[in-house]
Formats: C-alpha cells, sequence, structure tokens
C-alpha cells in the first residue's frame, strides 16, 4: 500500500504519520470555528491538531480577563500533555484573540509547558510580554506575530485590568531578541481574518513545519 | 497463538469477519515467509474481492491494532522514486539533496506516501 500522508491521517487520526503537532486556542464570543475548520488541513499536511475549547466566553467574563485566563488554562496544558505523552514533539500552539492570553498564563503558570513555535493572531498581550523569560526556561523556540493595523479589537485590549494585555496585535511585540519574536506585519486584516482557510495554508502550515522562506 | 489485534478488529468491523479471517490466515503465511514485505493495497483488494479503498481501509485498521505499522516515504518530484524513507515522518528532515535526482528539495507534504509493513509485535507472535 502506497498512499498520500493526506488520505493516510485522515483513516488512521491520531494514530496517523504526523511530523509535529500543534494546539490551537480560539478567543471570545467563539467557539472556535476555524479551529475545527483547520483540524484537516493541518492533519493532511501531517500536523497532529488539538483544538481546545475554551466555552463561550461572553464579554461580561472579560471584567476580570487574567483570571478567567487562569480558569481555562488548564484545558492548554491537558491539550499540550496529550501530544507529549504521545511523543507528538515539537508541539506548536496557534492562538487568537483572548485565546493568546490564556496561552501566555499556561506558559506563565506551568514552567514544564513547551511550546516550540507559537502564532498569535489578533493578539491582545501586551507588548512587553516577557517572551525571553520564557525563552530561558526552555518554554519558547520561536513566536510569530501577526498584527494588523484594522485589528479594532485589539485596539480596544489596552481598556482590559490586567497587566498582561495590551496592543500587541497592533503595535508589535518589543524583544531586543528577533531570532525570538518576529512581528509580521498583514495590513488590512481585520481581527479574524488570519483565521480563513487559504491564510492557514498559505502561512501556518509551511511556518509550523519550518519550510517557510526567510 | 492468534494476535489480539484480529480479535479487536472482528469485533469492530462484525460485517466482514469472514474476510478479516481470512486475511489474518494469508498474513500469517506472508509474515513467516516475507517479514519484510509491505503490504500492497492492490494484491489484498484483487486476492479479497475489495476496492482498492475498503483494502487500505482495512490495511489501516490492522496498523491500529498493532499487526501492521506504517512508514513514510519521501517521493522525488523529478523522478517519483523515493528518496528518503523513515519509521516515522517526525524524523523526516526539512529538506533533502535527493539521492534519484541530485536537486534539494525542501519538505512538502504533498511528496510523502505512506506504506505498512507488519509491526515487531505481530512478527513475534508468528515466530512463536
Amino acid at each position: 500500500m502506497r498512499m498520500k500522508l493526506k488520505e493516510f491521517n485522515r483513516l488512521a487520526g491520531k494514530a496517523g504519520q504526523y511530523s509535529c503537532s500543534v494546539v490551537t486556542v480560539h478567543g471570545i464570543q467563539s467557539r472556535g470555528e476555524w479551529q475545527k475548520m483547520a483540524v484537516a488541513p493541518l492533519s493532511d499536511a501531517g500536523i497532529r491538531c488539538i483544538p481546545v475549547d475554551l466555552g463561550g466566553i461572553g464579554l461580561l467574563k472579560m471584567l476580570r480577563p487574567e483570571a478567567l485566563a487562569d480558569r481555562l488554562m488548564p484545558r492548554v496544558v491537558a491539550a499540550w500533555k496529550n501530544h507529549s505523552d504521545q511523543g507528538h514533539e515539537p508541539i506548536h500552539v496557534v492562538a487568537h484573540s483572548f485565546g493568546t492570553l490564556v496561552v501566555a498564563r499556561a506558559l506563565q503558570r506551568n514552567a514544564g509547558v513547551r511550546f516550540t513555535r507559537a502564532i498569535m493572531c489578533g493578539c491582545i498581550l501586551s507588548p512587553r510580554f516577557p517572551w525571553s523569560e520564557l525563552r530561558d526556561r526552555g518554554q519558547i523556540a520561536h513566536v510569530r506575530n501577526e498584527m494588523s493595523m484594522e485589528d479594532g479589537a485589539v485596539r480596544l485590549a489596552h481598556t482590559l485590568m490586567c497587566r498582561w494585555t495590551g496592543q500587541a496585535g497592533i503595535k508589535g511585540f518589543i524583544c531586543d531578541d528577533t531570532e525570538l519574536v518576529e512581528n509580521v506585519p498583514f495590513n488590512w486584516l481585520t481581527h479574524s481574518d488570519a483565521t480563513g482557510e487559504v491564510h492557514i495554508a498559505r502561512f501556518w502550515i509551511p511556518y509550523l513545519l519550518g519550510t517557510e522562506s526567510s | 497463538m492468534p494476535f489480539p489485534g484480529f480479535g479487536t478488529l472482528l469485533q469492530k468491523r462484525p460485517e466482514q469477519s469472514a474476510t478479516i479471517r481470512r486475511l489474518e490466515e494469508f498474513l500469517g503465511q506472508v509474515a513467516a515467509t516475507s517479514p519484510t514485505a509491505a503490504i500492497e493495497d492492490g494484491h489484498i483488494a484483487n486476492k479479497f474481492g475489495l476496492t482498492s479503498h475498503d483494502a487500505r481501509v482495512l490495511l489501516v485498521d490492522l496498523m491500529l491494532v498493532r499487526v501492521l505499522q506504517s512508514r513514510v516515504a519521501w517521493i522525488c518530484p523529478e523522478t517519483y522514486g523515493t528518496s528518503r524513507e523513515q519509521a516515522e515522518l517526525r524524523d523526516m528532515p526539512t529538506w533533502i539533496e535527493c539521492e534519484k535526482c541530485g536537486l534539494i528539495h525542501t519538505y512538502d507534504p504533498e511528496q510523502i506516501e505512506v506504506f505498512v509493513v507488519f509491526s515487531h509485535d505481530y512478527l513475534s507472535s508468528v515466530r512463536q
């Protein structure tokens, strides 16, 4: 039998052949439809995917975003552990909007959790979020921050009552180590445009596989 | 001693019990004489009157119950020969200097094919 990787992984599911794995995390007022959509193309490309469902998060719950993120971050840790226990490393993460804060808190509060590459889109973290400290703890090797000046939701992030939130999704992260953090501008994208199928295929999959052109 | 994976498969696919029992006997014979053979879905389809798709589904099921194990091959886009084989996709490099055409190929999941061989556990049970 010689079958294409895509067909094999569709039949074999989690027991398929994967070159790496990814945890995806959605934002508020969403059940992560993009995550469910992304499982198939990611799996077809040999990326084992676990979409983390944070449940429906209404705007009112964002009055205390750090506490909310801390309550939800065990789901990210569990997904990471699922990949790790099965030996599917390297493990990457893709987070959108409020999901970026949940991932950040998962890393800050669980020193054993390690993601090799992270894609942040619609990122509501502070531009001064301490990625270098997480790198020094061996928890992250590279962050790709997809930014857009048109992201209206990120524009409001600095109003959140949380020391870790801000407008990194518009202004970029401030980090001396350019090998650690890459701010990638995608002008004109609105808050959720980066989670579309074409964008995932063109940019996320090559990045996660490590085959993106420099 | 029957390998437990076939029992699991019979429970999963009771409507194919006759085919699975014949397949168990056939694979036992092949494993005894050609333990390193790759199992071809076309041969299974022809021998047991299955469609190619159904044969592949059964072979993947046999992989899931550990009778078989998968291996991956990087197919050269120029010559369509096998540039490299690995037991695990994660062991494939992100680029290779192709032994078939001499060119540099960057990893592309579209160039990866999967095939199945007997698992170590199954071969051990056949030898007992």
